[in-house]
């Protein structure tokens, strides 16, 4: 959401009735009882199976997704776009009010009253569009009352809200109270574990986002121990975060996302019990390079695991961590380096990504139905053995930073090891420094190879070349990227 | 099968599917379904349920008897049980919750509804329309003006995998 306050008006309204833009150009092509009778033999594979269902039911499914998955089903087509629920968007911009209203500072802080005046004035305008509207959303950008701001819409039973402070050692004054709310995104600011002290629950929160916001992980596992509903979690650069524990099951965890890049502390343990839990991506990078200790066992659902840490987690063992997830389908591990051999050992696994990770030759991968095989990574070693994987269809390696030598015979070495695996191999290669790359591609032999039927030069196979300009973050040098794409046919 | 009300002590039910099969169960078992009790409670022991095929039909028995036998103790079970139940392809997930719709079963419909959405969230316009085998209906034009009028809907990653 972040661009989403950049309008010309500091209050938005966007609303998905009356005003639709489609209703005029819509008229009911079928009824219900023609869907309904219509005979089962008729259908075929082009048929479209959401016409045969009665309209209602259509909202009703759709009244489980959120406003940004709405907007996508109302692309979908016209039957799509008339189902989908109705909704009503109050953006509230503080610092769009003022540029507009008041252009200098000094006048601003004078007028802050003026601006709660002008949102209660909005707030009775929209009311009864608001009532109507089978979706309320709120979104608040960088509000200094919000304390205020927050009493006067507190009544409105908003579905989704988006908050968005200034800074991050702003307060959350409390908690919203909704009947309804299903969502909740903060953005930049700071929750205290008093404002969960009372005895309310926020049984209808379904998605909950805390982007760097700062608090504990005590005040985290307080929150989300209210949330027995919650069905995706996402935590991004929260800081202050010691652990991520939460004591009850959580029955209804989908999705959870971890992603801390540069935290405060280290982050000592991981401990989720959600049983039906399909996505855990953890991305964790830290100063003191000290393992998390993660417990996550419960989780036997697991289709997509992603374990991008630089030490391997105590608590998951790493000869037999795939074990405990039967239904695991895609595995990413990070540099993860450990102590003991590493054993990737799964039949369900059919897409694993080594991201830069510290494997060594006498680590395992078996993996009887992997169609994906992706490296990333400095210099490329044959993790995988081919016999491991016999169904695999797509092999990607990715090769950045500090590729040392790249001439002829490494590139023969690199196509002889490929070679073992499946006719389809698709190479991705990074390098960095545009010059060396220039040199070595001039240095290739001369003369035709496709005569010859041992030694093919480097560049037969080579399908596709693109180069990539990128601005590298110190004083935006640029810096090219070359991607190769070999294809090997083997007769 | 005969259409006595009574087998045993239990009272019995007999539904018809679509495609004329009959099914024996429980009257305690199918008075989940607020069709189903409606009919019972007008004194129907024989209930023909015109707009369910027998392939759903079975499915749906199953899990009206799992269901009519919640206790504290199985409650892991039936949430396994569950899990499998919806495990399955989104033309079957589609009979299913017309079936459900039409048998008012609330608790399967809100289920179903919410594995389509699950399954439906985060794809592209374009994967749905695949999945689906929709035609897009749109003009270039129509499309431009609801993108426009999504705009600020638009900034997340689209998942373009079609299951």
């Amino acid at each position: 959401m972040n661009n989403a306050g950049v309008g010309v008006d500091p209050v938005r309204y966007d609303q998905g009735f009356s005003s639709d833009p489609m209703a005029d150009l819509f008229c009911m092509s079928q009824t219900i009882e023609q869907i309904i009778k219509k005979p089962k033999n008729s259908r075929t594979n082009s048929d479209d199976p959401t016409l045969r269902l009665p309209h209602h039911i259509l909202h009703s499914i759709f009244s489980y997704l959120t406003s940004q998955d709405l907007a996508h089903v109302r692309l979908v087509s016209k039957n799509w776009h008339r189902n989908t629920p109705s909704y009503f968007a109050l953006n509230l911009d503080q610092s769009l009010f003022f540029k507009k209203i008041f252009p200098t500072a000094i006048i601003q802080s004078q007028f802050r009253n003026k601006y709660t005046d002008w949102v209660h004035s909005c707030l009775e305008t929209s009311k009864s569009k608001l009532n109507k509207a089978e979706k309320r959303i709120l979104r608040i950008y960088y509000d200094e009352n919000i304390n205020e701001i927050m009493r006067l819409i507190d009544g409105n039973n908003f579905h989704e809200v988006y908050l968005r402070f200034k800074d991050s050692l702003d307060y959350l004054p409390y908690m919203f109270r909704s009947t309804c709310f299903t969502l909740l995104h903060l953005n930049r600011c700071s929750i205290q574990p008093h404002i969960f002290h009372g005895e309310e629950k926020f049984n209808s929160l379904q998605e909950l986002k805390l982007d760097s916001i700062m608090l504990f992980g005590e005040t985290l596992s307080i929150f989300i121990s209210k949330c027995p509903n919650i069905r995706e979690l996402s935590l991004v650069n929260c800081m202050f975060l010691r652990s991520i524990v939460f004591p009850t099951k959580l029955d209804r965890l989908k999705k959870l996302y971890v992603e801390l890049m540069n935290s405060c502390f280290s982050i000592t343990k991981v401990q989720v019990i959600a049983p039906s839990l399909q996505v855990f991506q953890f991305v964790y990078r830290d100063q003191s390079h000290v393992a998390v200790n993660m417990d996550i066992r419960a989780c036997r659902m697991l289709r997509e695991f992603h374990l991008d840490c630089l030490k391997f987690p105590i608590g998951l063992d790493p000869q037999n961590f795939c074990s405990d997830f039967p239904r695991l389908e895609t595995l990413l591990m990070g540099p993860c380096e450990a102590s003991n051999t590493v054993k990737i050992s799964s039949p369900s696994l059919r897409k694993l990504i080594l991201f830069f990770t510290r494997m060594y030759e006498h680590h395992v991968v078996s993996a009887p139905n992997l169609c994906t095989y992706e490296y990333v990574g400095t210099t490329f070693k044959p993790f995988l053995n081919p016999s491991a994987a016999p169904n695999l269809l797509e092999t990607r390696i990715g090769l950045a930073y500090n590729v040392e030598k790249i001439n002829r015979a490494w590139f023969l070495k690199l196509r002889t090891r490929l070679q073992h695996f499946s006719n389809n191999i698709l190479l991705t290669l990074c390098i960095r420094d545009e010059k060396e790359v220039r040199e070595e591609l001039k240095s290739r032999k001369e003369g035709n190879c496709c005569s010859c039927t041992m030694d093919k030069c480097w560049s037969h196979f080579l399908k596709e070349f693109e180069v990539h300009e990128k601005k590298s973050s110190e004083k935006d040098k640029l810096k090219f990227v070359f991607k190769f794409t070999w294809q090997l046919i083997i007769s | 099968m005969a259409s006595t009300t009574e087998t045993k002590q239990k009272k019995m039910l007999i539904l018809k599917s679509a495609d004329n099969d009959e099914f024996e169960i429980e009257e305690s078992v199918g008075v989940q379904s607020e069709t189903i009790k409606n009919l019972v409670e007008d004194g129907f022991t024989f209930v023909p349920l015109p707009n369910v095929y027998t392939k759903a039909l079975i499915k749906i028995i199953d899990y009206l008897k799992k269901h009519a036998n919640k206790t504290d103790s199985n409650d892991e079970e039936i949430k396994t049980f569950d899990k499998d139940f919806v495990n399955t392809t989104f033309d079957d997930l589609f009979e299913l919750v017309s079936a459900a719709n039409y048998l008012h079963i609330s608790c399967l419909m809100n289920m179903l509804c919410q594995t389509i959405a699950d399954r439906i969230k985060d794809k592209s316009p374009e994967a749905v329309r695949k999945i689906f085998h929709i035609n897009c209906d749109y003009t270039p034009e129509e499309e431009a003006k609801i993108r426009k009028a999504n705009a600020q809907a638009f900034e997340g990653q689209f998942d373009e995998s079609l299951d």
